[in-house]
């Protein structure tokens, strides 16, 4: 599943089941309010070093508003609580392939609509009360209620027609038509303790949100509100323990200030931006306190253009556009050469994305002779296009919280008013924003998606049919491409899916209903205080790191 | 000769050193922002090139943004336009990028340095100025004009008007002004025109509060009780006879108010509800600079202190304004 961000690296998820970035990469940047400076102040007052080196400090951007994982939508909390709690099934850290994780083993009937789950014996929530298979069907059964919030979860197990119990240890899922994710999906479900939401009170507002229960390797110690959420080791944990005891979130809303932490060993991970990892870590005593890791996950970032509009209804006018933003230019000097040009949707380094399909190069000259071909020509004399009468001048709206639309929209506005479209900027705060996206009312933006599962599934981007209240919000639709959508996610065989998604992915390229930009790595400083941190395809997981002993 | 009250009050302000200086920086700034394009443009004044002379930067003004169609699309500063130019003091344009010198320090080419798009600091700093001073003048001139209008209704009229007026002044001015400024700007969305009606529409209590109380003290005057016994209308006393008489210390409080109203502006651009990119105003910058501080002091101590001189600059002005104004400080003549 694929969830929103914000431009700069690793922004704040709004959708999106599975988040399963690593708290690392969670990395919101909000712009500082006023209560965020207050917060910064009481915080730092509040400051402690905690000296035990059994604990790591990692940081947070914003507060999650719940830690109740069905109702939770923002990246924050699905970072805390992929340490509380656990599903069905799990995804190795390197192949992707599908383990164990809650349930020992499954069955998947020939017709790939019935999945069945054999849940591991003696699994404990930690209140010390046995899993079993009421608590899935009750997380199910949640998860449809109308009642509850959760949508952005609801559209994802639509296709399921029935979650039953079979006897204690055994659930099955009963699906109206095949999709290759299915197990993802349904192995992937949030699972919540029965035996503590279901006392009568009303679901979304449960006090278990503030005080969460999971079977997971930490359990939840305590959340002092806009300072820090702390987790300690689950002893009575089933599986292999961390050897890391407590985990302290920290909230802090500036990230530049989250920096200066980092560096006076307040913070022991944090995800870095390009300028900081290019200009401001390169010291020697940096170096001797931190690793720096660079690695690609399944991101990238697009300037969208809505087809609603007289302007970007044309694709010669798209693909005009997209040959004047220098992307090669912007990479290697705003970026500090930090990140690869893309051509399409999918992960850079999968089989899904075509490497054969090159990005449309940086070639003003084409892109005015398209544009004249559209019909955009400065008729009056007055140094802007124009066709029938209507001027070429659009809205880039974006958020204010990412300094790095910022900095392409000024670039883009110097640069298209040289060949005469006259382009304002936009910025809003970030609910204002996302509403404005949401509701369709904009021209153009900057945003990012990200896919931290590597699923591949476009359908939630680019089916027509999530033109209206979805995520197609530029509105684009194409009969081919959407019959490839509907095709791929009932084709189970990996190496036609690959064809059709090179078919689609040419299309893309051909419409440009985005201008694709970059996928850039997650650049991540991490304490030398740890040994063993290995990075993965998922990113790092400091389950497994070892604390490096003191001298 | 017998001086006037301004003259008096100018005689008296003249002695305060320090408020000249503070003078004279305002007016510098206010020249700087109203010259800002003829002091920092990428278009030189003149180019004259095979025998043709091209006035660029003029032609961009007065057409308002038109290029010579011969010169179209042309950058004259690269070296290949050969001819004479002359550019004005800061060759560079507030919104012109050059990826090739991101953060530069101050060197020759830039004086004060560069930002993180390559773009000129000195360049943005004068263009800056024009948001803090237009914003600061336009917010304090709707405010001066809802206080005064609300203030003399209410000190002239007294009795129920007074009560009812005095008592929305009171409700208005115990919202958080900032917190109100910051809510109706994410409903509005950020721009230079929601930024100065915000101030401008939420300010005014104080300004209301002294005119009042002026108005109160003066309609007992004498020369209003005369013209009233004469039959004037309220209107003319309220504009010609005792308005006058109560703007000295509106002077003083609007003076305060532009410098405040400057640093709202700086800390809106600061929290990003200010002016649209690329416009720059000294709190964005500031603002956009804070991920650097550590290694490019020049982009946030250059804007920091610029607010400081400002803000310093006014108040200084308003201080000495008050110390005139003041019948004590009159004494022994």
């Amino acid at each position: 599943m694929l969830s929103e961000q914000l431009l700069d690296s690793n922004k704040p998820a709004i959708y999106g089941r599975y988040y399963m970035m690593t708290e690392l990469k969670v990395h919101v940047r909000f712009l500082i309010t006023i209560s965020g400076i207050l917060l910064l102040l009481v915080g730092c007052a509040g400051l402690f070093p905690e000296k035990d080196p059994h604990t790591i400090k990692l940081y947070l951007g914003a507060e999650p508003d719940t830690l109740n994982p069905i109702t939770a939508t923002d990246a924050s909390s699905h970072a805390i609580n992929l340490r509380i709690y656990e599903t069905l099934v799990d995804r190795d850290y390197d192949t992707l392939e599908v383990i164990p994780m809650l349930a020992e083993r499954w069955e998947i009937s020939p017709d790939k609509m019935k999945f069945r789950f054999f849940l591991k014996k003696g699994v404990y929530w930690s209140d010390g009360i046995e899993l079993t298979a009421d608590d899935v069907v009750y997380s199910y059964k949640k998860i449809m209620d109308p009642k509850v919030a959760s949508a952005q979860l609801k559209v994802y197990y639509i296709d399921i027609k029935s979650c039953r119990k079979i006897n204690k240890y055994t659930i099955e899922f009963l699906y109206s038509r095949p999709y290759y994710l299915a197990l993802i999906f349904c192995g992937g479900m949030p699972i919540v303790p029965r035996h503590i939401f279901d006392n009568g009170t009303d679901f979304n507002t449960h006090k278990n949100g503030r005080f969460p229960v999971g079977t997971g390797p930490y359990t939840f110690e305590r959340w002092d509100t806009g300072r820090n959420i702390t987790l300690v080791r689950n002893e009575g944990y089933r599986g292999k323990k961390a050897m890391i005891r407590r985990v302290v979130y920290k909230i802090i809303f500036d990230p530049s200030a989250a920096f200066q932490m980092l560096k006076k060993g307040d913070i022991d991970v944090m995800g870095l931006r390009e300028i900081e990892w290019a200009r401001q870590t390169g010291s020697e005593r940096f170096n001797e306190h931190f690793y720096k890791l660079k690695y690609y996950l399944s991101t990238f970032s697009y300037v969208g253009w809505n087809e609603d509009r007289i302007f970007f209804k044309d694709r010669r006018v798209r693909l005009a556009m997209t040959l004047l933003i220098n992307r090669r230019d912007i990479r290697d000097k705003l970026l500090f050469g930090l990140g690869e040009i893309v051509s399409g949707p999918f992960y850079i380094f999968g089989k899904s994305y075509d490497r054969d399909i090159k990005p449309w190069p940086y070639d003003p000259a084409r892109a005015v002779r398209l544009l004249k071909q559209a019909g955009w020509v400065d008729h009056d004399g007055d140094g802007i296009l124009d066709k029938d009468g209507k001027k070429f001048s659009f809205t880039f709206t974006i958020s204010s919280g990412s300094r790095f639309a910022e900095r392409l929209g000024s670039i883009m506005k110097e640069d298209l008013s040289k060949v005469g479209i006259q382009m304002d900027i936009n910025r809003f705060e970030w609910a204002v924003f996302l509403q404005k996206i949401q509701s369709r009312n904009f021209d153009a933006t900057a945003l990012g998606w990200s896919d931290p599962d590597f699923q591949d599934d476009p359908y939630q981007i680019w089916h027509s049919s999530q033109i209206k209240g979805g995520s197609n919000y530029i509105g684009f639709s194409n009969k081919e491409a959407d019959r490839i959508i509907e095709k791929t996610r009932l084709e189970f065989d990996e190496k036609i899916r690959i064809k059709m998604y090179h078919r689609f992915q040419e299309i893309l390229h051909h419409e440009q209903p985005y201008t694709f930009l970059f996928t850039t790595p997650a650049l991540v400083a991490v304490s030398r205080r740890f040994e063993n941190v290995l990075v993965h395809t998922r990113g790092l997981n400091f389950l497994e790191w070892k604390v490096r002993k003191v001298q | 000769m017998k001086a006037g009250y301004w003259g008096v009050l100018w005689r008296e302000f003249s002695k305060n050193r320090l408020a000249l200086a503070g003078l004279v920086i305002v007016i510098s700034l206010i020249l700087l922002a109203l010259c800002a394009p003829l002091i920092a443009n990428n278009k030189p004044y003149i180019y004259i090139t095979e025998g043709k002379v091209y006035l660029p930067l003029f032609y961009d003004i007065i057409t308002n943004g038109k290029e010579y169609a011969e010169l179209k699309g042309t950058d004259l500063s690269k070296e290949k336009f050969t001819g004479f130019k002359l550019f004005p003091p800061v060759a560079y344009s507030y919104s012109e990028y050059d990826l090739d010198s991101i953060v530069v320090p101050p060197s020759r080419k830039h004086l004060m340095g560069t930002d993180e798009q390559g773009r000129d600091l000195l360049a943005r700093m004068i263009y800056g100025s024009r948001v803090s001073i237009f914003i600061g003048f336009i917010a304090v001139i709707i405010y001066v004009a809802i206080g005064i209008i609300i203030g003399s209704i209410a000190g002239y009229y007294g009795g129920w008007i007074d009560m009812v007026i005095s008592r929305i002044i009171e409700v208005i001015m115990c919202f958080p002004t900032f917190f109100l400024i910051l809510t109706i700007l994410a409903l509005w969305g950020p721009s230079l025109a929601s930024v100065m009606l915000v101030i401008g529409i939420t300010s005014w209590p104080g300004i209301a509060r002294i005119v009042r109380g002026e108005f109160l003290k003066l309609r007992e005057m004498d020369f209003v009780v005369a013209s009233q016994a004469v039959g004037a209308a309220d209107r003319w006393i309220i504009f010609r006879h005792i308005l006058p008489n109560a703007l000295a210390p509106v002077l003083v409080s609007a003076t305060f108010g532009i410098a405040s109203t400057i640093l709202i502006e700086s800390s809106l651009s600061f929290l990003g509800f200010g002016v649209q990119p690329p416009t720059p105003s000294w709190g964005d910058i500031l603002s956009q600079s804070r991920d650097f501080m550590d290694f490019a002091w020049w982009l946030t101590f250059i804007p920091g202190f610029a607010i400081f001189i400002t803000i310093t600059a006014y108040n200084l002005v308003g201080d000495a304004l008050q110390d005139a104004m003041n019948p004590k400080s009159l004494s022994g003549k």
